[in-house]
């Protein structure tokens, strides 16, 4: 398996779990969130990394195993809920004494709900995984056809409505790089912020124009 | 409102009324596409920005894919403005709150 599909895969777990979490964590005060958000970060990394591989495999025959990349994304759910209800623990309880959940168990579904959701959208998302491990492998990894190529498979987790446009606006944004470093760069900054645009546009419009 | 979202409006709002597109307003702000991009989705929704694709003519003629521009909406701007403003003058308590302690001044 390439390392750059893995390090992408991961990318994108990382980049929604992040999403997610900041979301649900929202409701805490400031002070609370900044003490706790380092961890909750290095945690979240952490899971990603040990998740990405595993993720990438799942995704791989995503036709034949969804009922797999669907427990994936509970037992992905279950392991932030964990996380997150240790962070917020341990603002009064030492992190090893904590046993039970504290949050509310309303925010405690919804966070996993969420979760849920997410994580299996970006499983989703790397279903197709050939257009993936042959870009990865291909020496014209930074031709602007290839880096195009990636960001349209990756603007699938943007609305329906939203893609067209999206996706013309980067071509042409990489047209005009004129190294190949330039435009993979652009690339993978791009690659970077799409989860954080799908959430964005999935909260606008949380029914209607995506593919839920 | 984000350190990086006050570093987007504050290019924006140099020149209010020209039109810039997001691979130029990276450069500009120093911030990867990966930031900017989501930043500008979302002042775009709430209606801050503006944008429209670039004028046929413009792109053909220079042989390259139309680009899309962002320009702050008259009503944007004023609100971007006040925003940071009161941003500035946040920061600024803060930072008169913690180097004046109680007792020293005066």
């Amino acid at each position: 398996m390439s390392e750059d599909a893995v390090a992408y895969a991961r990318r994108v777990l990382e980049s929604v779990m992040v999403e997610v979490v900041r979301e649900y964590l929202a409701g805490l005060t400031l002070l609370e969130f900044n003490a706790h958000w380092p961890e909750v970060r290095l945690r979240t990394s952490e899971l990603a990394d040990s998740t990405a591989e595993q993720a990438f495999q799942l995704a791989a025959g995503a036709e034949d195993q969804r009922e797999n990349a669907a427990q994936y994304a509970k037992n992905i759910a279950a392991i932030m809920d964990r996380v997150i209800c240790r962070q917020v623990a341990s603002k009064v309880v030492p992190p090893d004494l904590v046993v039970a959940p504290p949050l509310p168990r309303d925010l405690h579904e919804r966070l996993r709900d969420a979760v849920s959701s997410y994580v299996l959208a970006a499983v989703r998302q790397l279903a197709d995984t050939s257009w993936l491990t042959e870009a990865a492998s291909t020496s014209g990894a930074s031709e602007p056809g290839w880096s195009i190529g990636v960001l349209r498979r990756a603007a699938q987790l943007l609305p329906p409505a939203a893609r067209p446009r999206w996706i013309e606006e980067w071509r042409a944004e990489l047209s005009v790089l004129e190294t190949r470093r330039g435009r993979a760069r652009f690339a993978w900054q791009t690659l970077r912020g799409i989860p954080r645009m799908a959430l964005m546009f999935r909260r606008l419009v949380p029914e209607n124009g995506s593919e839920g | 409102m984000t350190l990086q979202t006050q570093l987007v409006l504050r290019a924006l709002l140099e020149e209010p009324t020209k039109p810039t597109y997001g691979l130029e307003l990276c450069e500009t702000v120093g911030l990867p596409s990966g930031t900017v991009y989501p930043i500008l989705a979302r002042l775009e929704q709430v209606r801050w920005v503006e944008s429209a694709w670039e004028d046929p003519k413009d792109h053909e003629q220079a042989g390259r894919p139309r680009r899309r521009y962002y320009t702050l909406t008259p009503d944007g701007a004023e609100r971007a403005r006040v925003a940071l403003a009161e941003s500035y003058q946040g920061r600024r308590a803060a930072h008169l709150g913690w180097a004046v302690r109680p007792g020293t001044a005066g």
